[in-house]
């Protein structure tokens, strides 16, 4: 019997435990390919510890380029405005509030975001400490469609045209068929944001909010695009004519988000961003 | 997996069926609903589903050796304040048993626990919305009396699916006054145990290089003697950088020390604590009370009393060093000072702290992600104080009917780090707290309770009464108000009502309520959840059998 309880011993002591020795990093770049993925960041600016996924963000773009593509979605009590010259933005969106009732991202506790939203573990919610590695592995995975976005846009009238082409470029199944969804972004918005790592004070007045969602330009679910997964080289064309865009948002810093998804497990197949003025 | 469910169940039913004769079931069942109304002042929102309901019942089935079970859950919507990934229902727990005096074995569900669990603790709470089951196999061995040995694999439970880790772990634990007995003639034991616990995930990371296989392995000894117990555990862990510790690849260490002695109407216990960069689960972007493979316990008084619970403890296992001093003596009856029935005085103080951390070279900040992160060693004092509590409790019975119990409790409470925030006072209370019941006769009673909180932090100071009344020995009807009167902002100075009706027969019981809950946050065990503000109506029904 001691022999019995040594081997159950030694056999456990066998399992290597993976003392990692400095650099602790890994090295040699990332191949690219035309494969696109999104990040939909819920956030909010009253949330002191958003700008840690922020930031995880700006260093993921940092390695993966045009490859990664980023929404600030503003939800829940976190993004409610305080007075007018304190925290008085809200960038709150009747999308936004749907994908985060649905999703329950406010509930979860914030930062979190999802990649793609593919169910990781059974969650379409993810840390922003997990976001690279769900990132590499998507962008490891063989591109299945790509998509081509033109925006036009007239200033006096400050309507918008948008035409998306997609194109099947590997079998894919979709059982309940295709989506497209394009959200409207506005980039480096200056305003208050809390920092929980901002010295001596963590609201920061003139902190630069990334790629705001404004809202989406066919609904937040979006419409169904006729594209048959099944055929290689299918091609579908995708328009939305004379969207207007608000006043208030500086349409030079204003950017088309198309995206194209599952519409039975929701997971995104490609992503693509278009400047809405060149 | 669903026809796994059905096979087991429709195996469990068959046997149901022969219950009578051979096998016995049993079981419990809860539900709580809550139905929410709207209150800006405080906060309260009125989701849109408008209730939230959750309930679970248990079924047990046990037929000589053989035991099978099975938990159905609901969470329809899931009430506010608790992850909403719960929505949903099924059955998230199912096992089989098999257990003879010499061996266990348990496949399915289970939960566990090693040493103290500052290594693996397998448990459920649904008060905090915790469940980290581990689903695979548990077999246990007791071939000679006096030493155990456990192994365990699985993954763990994660909402309704599992989380992404592998979870394996070895303890053998070893009674030498189960082995000796000349030991246990001199009332002389000495317990010494021992474990290992491993997990694996992949490392799919682009930016670190990740250990996908993290071991921690820990050592125990209790040494009891007459009235005196002496405890000890220790558990180093090799690097394991998470969203918990910020990528850092520091090793971890924990040691708990304790040291009780009682003898009629007096005890004592002392306790010390210190551990960092101890957060250990099952996938290193958990976050929340998810996936946690250990248990960090906490050394400080669950306060039972809601004022003196409002600045809760709350363990931090990125690192903390405490004490606890317990105290109690029981002043004998018959004497002027302790009365007719005897007084008894409990005495608790605990006073936690930063541990120490020092850079790993000049050029690396403290904690920074992708370095060692820090230098620590297990019991330095850092510089900040996270928590302290001196308290006092006087229980008295004066006559047959009628009993007391008086305490005052002096808490000091860092917000920033015991609630995760940035930029908040911390806060010095004082609480005070009566507590009268008066036992009428056999069947009614009435229980009085007043409570007071003063601080100059955070929403200032409280007062808190409660008048309950049991009539038919079954029912009891309860009014009980917060008054938040020393808040800064007048318009907040708010009244947190609640009228309660119960009616408890046997092992059921059935509650309802309504009035306002404040927000704040709950702890069990060092352990929390943040509760939300709540307006409306709740009811509660739970039965076992």
């Amino acid at each position: 019997m001691k022999k019995f309880y040594l081997l159950i011993i030694i056999v456990f002591a066998l399992w290597s435990c993976d003392k990692i020795k400095p650099p602790y990093t890994e090295e040699g770049g990332v191949a690219e390919t035309g494969k696109k993925v999104l990040i939909e960041d819920f956030t909010g600016h009253l949330c002191n510890n958003c700008p840690r996924a922020h930031r995880e963000l700006e260093h993921l773009k940092s390695i993966y380029g045009d490859q990664l593509i980023s929404i600030g979605i503003h939800v829940g009590n976190f993004a409610q405005p305080l007075t007018e010259n304190y925290f008085g933005e809200d960038f709150r969106t009747e999308t936004g509030n749907e994908l985060n009732d649905f999703f329950g991202a406010d509930d979860a506790g914030l930062p979190n975001g999802m990649v793609n939203m593919r169910k990781v573990n059974g969650n379409y919610l993810l840390s922003y400490t997990e976001w690279g590695s769900v990132v590499a592995t998507i962008l490891a995975e063989p591109q299945k469609l790509d998509l081509t976005t033109t925006a036009e846009f007239d200033t006096a009238t400050r309507k918008l045209d948008v035409t998306v082409t997609a194109k099947v470029l590997k079998y894919f199944k979709a059982d309940e068929g295709l989506k497209i969804c394009v959200y409207l972004t506005e980039d480096s918005i200056v305003g208050w944001q809390k920092d929980a790592e901002n010295e001596g004070n963590e609201d920061v007045p003139n902190y630069v909010h990334r790629h705001v969602l404004r809202g989406s330009l066919n609904g937040t679910w979006g419409e169904t695009i006729n594209i048959d997964p099944s055929v290689y080289g299918s091609e579908a064309e995708y328009k939305i004519t004379g969207f207007t865009v608000d006043t208030s948002y500086n349409y030079k810093q204003c950017y088309v988000v198309p995206f194209v998804y599952d519409a039975k497990t929701l997971e995104i197949i490609q992503a693509d961003e278009a400047k809405v003025f060149n | 997996m669903k026809k796994a469910i059905f096979v087991l169940f429709a195996s469990l039913v068959s046997l149901v069926g022969t219950a009578q004769i051979k096998g016995q079931l049993h079981g419990n069942f809860q539900t709580d609903v809550y139905l929410y109304e709207n209150d800006s002042l405080i906060n309260a929102e009125r989701p849109p589903h408008q209730a939230g309901i959750m309930g679970y019942a248990n079924f047990i089935y046990n037929y000589g050796n053989f035991t099978a079970g099975v938990r159905y859950e609901t969470y329809l919507n899931t009430p506010e304040g608790f992850d909403s990934r719960y929505d949903g229902e099924g059955i998230p727990y199912r096992f089989l048993q098999y257990e003879t005096e010499k061996y266990k074995i348990v496949v399915g569900n289970f939960y566990e626990q090693f040493g103290s669990g500052l290594i693996l603790r397998s448990y459920e709470d649904k008060t905090l919305g915790i469940d980290n089951s581990i689903d695979g196999i548990l077999a246990s061995l007791q071939s000679v009396k006096g030493v155990t040995i456990k192994g365990l694999v699985g993954k763990q439970r994660f909402f309704w699916d599992k989380g992404p880790g592998i979870v394996r772990g070895v303890d053998g634990e070893v009674s030498m006054a189960s082995l000796l007995p000349k030991l246990s003639e001199k009332s002389l034991d000495i317990i010494i145990g021992g474990s290992a616990v491993s997990k694996f995930e992949q490392d799919l990371d682009p930016v670190y290089k990740l250990p996908e296989n993290v071991m921690a392995t820990g050592g125990r000894v209790a040494v009891s003697y007459k009235n005196l117990l002496l405890k000890s555990e220790y558990v180093y862990k090799i690097n394991d950088p998470s969203a918990d510790n910020g990528y850092i690849y520091q090793d971890g260490q924990a040691l708990m020390l304790s040291g009780t002695y009682s003898r009629k109407g007096f005890g004592v216990i002392l306790q010390a604590k210190s551990l960092f960069n101890m957060s250990f689960r099952s996938s290193r972007n958990a976050n929340l009370n998810n996936l946690m493979i250990n248990y960090i316990p906490a050394i400080t008084k669950t306060q039972s009393y809601s004022l003196a619970a409002m600045y809760p403890y709350a363990s931090q296992p990125n690192g903390e060093t405490g004490f606890q001093a317990d105290i109690f003596y029981k002043l004998p009856k018959k004497t002027v000072v302790g009365g007719k029935y005897g007084t008894t005085i409990s005495l608790n103080f605990s006073y936690v702290g930063a541990i120490k951390k020092t850079q790993v070279a000049d050029t690396i900040a403290l904690g920074q992600p992708g370095t060692l992160g820090y230098n620590a060693t297990l019991f330095s004092m850092g510089n900040e104080l996270y928590y302290k509590d001196f308290n006092i409790e006087i229980n008295r019975k004066i006559s047959k009917h009628l009993k007391t119990n008086f305490m005052y409790q002096n808490v000091f409470y860092n917000y920033d780090v015991l609630r995760g925030k940035v930029g908040h006072e911390n806060v010095l209370a004082n609480v005070a707290v009566a507590d009268i019941s008066y036992k009428i006769n056999s069947k009614n009673a009435i229980k009085t309770q007043l409570q007071a909180l003063f601080t100059e932090q955070d929403y200032g100071n409280w007062a808190m009464g409660l008048l309950q009344y049991t009539f038919k020995r079954q029912w009891f009807v309860a009014v009980l108000d917060q008054y938040n009167y020393g808040n800064p902002e007048e318009i907040k100075r708010i009244h947190y009502y609640n009228f309660i009706l119960g009616y408890t027969h046997g092992a059921s019981r059935i509650q309802l309520g309504y009035g306002k809950q404040r927000e704040g946050i709950m702890c069990v065990g060092g352990v929390c959840r943040e509760v939300p503000a709540m307006y409306g109506f709740t009811l509660n029904v739970s039965t076992s059998f």
